[in-house]
């Protein structure tokens, strides 16, 4: 029985769940808020904090002052009973219920001011010891924070009366206080969370826009609409945009290359097919040789236009590859290649130079080149790679000098131009020279053809320029 | 002399084979790298031809361990694709030559008779020991400006000489270099074929280009020393 033990079958009707794509301004807007809120938290409680510490500082400073104003209004009878000699300065310890209270105590009695009548929990301080004084603060949990303070008192006959004096003020008084500085306190610092979090959203959606602009451009490209990107990018994403319009126009290019590769092969290979039918048709019997002759036309044809189609598309992004080791490798090939003419191939020239090409189009280009030096030279052949001063990145120059009876320029053009249309004729030198020709072009090179002033043949330079 | 064909098409193959055959090598055909690196590593080849699209064993990796092997036999390199890149990676690994397919068989056997030239150290197709005059390409030789008539096997045994001049050459070597695998060879053959050559070369005795080694085998010394 057959029974389904594989993996499970996903319905292709049934989408997978797939990773929702997060949105860039979502993500930042969110990191910035995030960090903004953090810091704007830790700035309040840090103020709070600082505040709370001074109004401590303040309290304590008022109770002392009470103290000592109780001090300079206070006397003890021969008994050593505290009482008041007159009005107290500050009229809320007068006044009932104030929330500031003052007291004095002494072995033989105590007083209290007048705001004290009616409170129920009000601050008991002990008798303290002469010298020391003790406070008690609003975190303490107590009702009221107070300060009291151990004095000695001297009487008329010279006895010394253990007086402790203190004063209290409300807890409440202090909270209301530390409350309205907090709720003034968050509320500017919530205000200022929001106004920067909207204006901190304005800038993302500013400075993402150009983004947006790109997605949106790259749509309309896919549908149709416009062919390429707008030029009117920020600095920083121009390398990306003139990146993208470089890669579509060599796409669209190297597809027109391609088409018209295959409409020439087409056209081409025509013409020995017919050979050959009418041969077929006219009833005469056919020679192996003729056969042979139009197979070996249609095998060039189809190496040829698809050497030809391969080599005209432009390449636009590439890694830089140095010069020097490929043109040494070429040589010791070469060298071993034609042993038996006892061709010498010298490789000169600056050794650092870089080229943004690929690395087979550039060992093609090259090998083309010094192969023709080698095959129509006498033996001798000189490299020379040189750079061209350039701006952002420097051109090179790679030339190849041969000892053979050299070549004339207009045949030159010729051969370049019948190579260009992947004539049939082009064999042999050039056929070599065209196809290094094309790759030249595709990277934006150029070949040169001149007599060679160091060995007196044909002196052959592949340049491209500076950028 | 012993040639090895490792190419997978079959048609390309048996034509290669009979080709050399005709051209009067020795031949050892294989379709696939892994047999045709053990023929390249363990059997006397004199000259290897060797696809580079193989199945198992590519012949990039053929030629790099035949040279890891320290074999110095030529090789010649077929390969499908014209570029420089294919080119110069196979020379670098240590190929000697190669041809693009398609080619003309004429293309290949003058290639293959040039790289065995080389690796015996003649410039050219034509050389001379002496009074003995050779052109290895036509497969012809002359005694004193005069044809020699040589069977094909006669020649085969010159030419195996003319590829090792000055060395020693036992019976065995000559076996193993002038017959494939499949041959079962008769040693007698060999003592008859040098008689018959010696009687060719030097019919009056005079120079005796053909030594015997007693026990070792035979050594081509054609020039007066």
């Amino acid at each position: 029985m057959d029974t389904d033990s594989g993996p499970p079958k996903t319905d292709p009707g049934v989408s997978a769940p797939v990773d929702r794509p997060s949105s860039l301004l979502l993500r930042l807007i969110v990191s910035a808020t995030l960090a903004l809120t953090l810091s704007l938290a830790m700035v309040g409680l840090a103020v709070d904090r600082g505040y709370r510490a001074a109004s401590m500082d303040a309290l304590q400073e008022r109770l002392n002052s009470t103290v000592f104003l109780l001090l300079s209004t206070l006397e003890l009878s021969a008994e050593g009973q505290p009482m008041m000699s007159d009005r107290l300065a500050e009229p809320r310890l007068e006044q009932p219920g104030s929330g500031l209270y003052a007291g004095a105590l002494t072995p033989a009695g105590r007083w209290q001011s007048t705001s004290m009548t009616g409170v129920l929990n009000s601050p008991s301080p002990n008798v303290l010891p002469r010298g020391q004084t003790h406070f008690v603060g609003p975190e303490q949990g107590l009702g009221a924070s107070y300060l009291s303070m151990g004095l000695g008192w001297e009487q008329p006959d010279g006895e010394i009366v253990d007086l402790t004096l203190w004063a209290a003020e409300d807890r409440a008084r202090y909270e209301a206080q530390v409350a309205a500085f907090r709720s003034d306190l968050w509320g500017w610092l919530g205000f200022a969370a929001l106004l920067l979090t909207g204006v901190q959203g304005l800038i993302l959606l500013l400075s993402l826009r150009p983004l947006r602009q790109v997605a949106s451009e790259v749509a309309e490209i896919e549908t149709g609409e416009r062919e390429q990107l707008s030029l009117s990018y920020p600095k920083e994403l121009q390398p990306l945009t003139a990146n993208l319009n470089a890669l579509l126009a060599s796409e669209r290019s190297n597809a027109a290359h391609y088409r018209q590769a295959l409409a020439d092969l087409a056209h081409a290979l025509k013409t020995p097919l017919a050979v050959l039918k009418a041969r077929l048709e006219s009833g005469e019997s056919i020679q192996t040789d003729t056969v042979g002759e139009e197979l070996a036309r249609m095998d060039r044809l189809i190496r040829r236009q698809l050497e030809r189609a391969a080599r005209s598309t432009h390449r636009t992004i590439n890694k830089p590859v140095e010069v020097f080791p490929v043109l040494e490798r070429l040589s010791q090939s070469l060298e071993r290649l034609y042993r038996d003419q006892s061709v010498s191939i010298q490789v000169s020239g600056e050794q650092g130079l870089s080229l943004r090409i690929d690395e087979r189009d550039l060992l093609e280009l090259c090998g083309n080149l010094l192969d023709n030096a080698a095959k129509y030279g006498h033996g001798e052949i000189q490299v020379r790679l040189s750079s061209l001063k350039g701006s952002r990145m420097p051109g090179v120059e790679i030339r190849v000098d041969d000892n053979g009876p050299g070549l004339d320029g207009q045949l030159f053009s010729r051969l370049l131009a019948r190579g260009a249309r992947g004539d049939e004729q082009a064999e042999g030198q050039g056929l070599g020279l065209a196809i290094a020709h094309q790759l030249a072009q595709a990277y934006g090179g150029e070949l040169l053809c001149g007599p060679s002033a160091t060995l007196g043949g044909a002196s052959i330079a592949v340049r491209f320029p500076p950028r | 002399m012993r040639i090895l064909v490792i190419e997978d098409e079959t048609e390309l193959r048996e034509l290669m084979g009979r080709a050399l055959k005709r051209e009067g090598f020795a031949v050892d055909l294989c379709a696939d790298g892994t047999e045709g690196l053990y023929y390249a590593t363990e059997y006397p080849i004199d000259l290897a031809v060797i696809d580079l699209g193989l199945p198992g064993v590519s012949g990039m990796e053929i030629v790099r361990k035949v040279r890891q092997a320290e074999r110095r036999f030529p090789i010649l390199i077929l390969t499908a694709r014209s570029d420089w890149q294919d080119k110069v990676e196979a020379l670098e690994l240590g190929a000697d030559d190669y041809v693009t397919k398609p080619f003309r068989l004429e293309e290949v056997m003058a290639r293959i008779h040039a790289l065995l030239r080389r690796s015996a150290g003649h410039a050219a197709s034509e050389v001379s020991f002496g009074r003995l005059r050779m052109n290895l390409s036509a497969q012809e030789a002359w005694l004193d400006d005069e044809l020699l008539d040589l069977t094909a096997f006669e020649y085969k045994v010159l030419s195996y000489f003319a590829h090792h001049p000055a060395q020693v050459v036992s019976k065995m070597e000559l076996n193993e270099h002038l017959y494939d695998e499949d041959a079962d060879p008769d040693s007698n053959v060999i003592e008859v074929i040098v008689g018959r050559l010696r009687r060719k070369l030097d019919p009056e005795g005079s120079w005796q280009p053909i030594e015997t080694l007693r026990g070792r085998g035979y050594r081509f010394r054609p020039a007066e020393d």
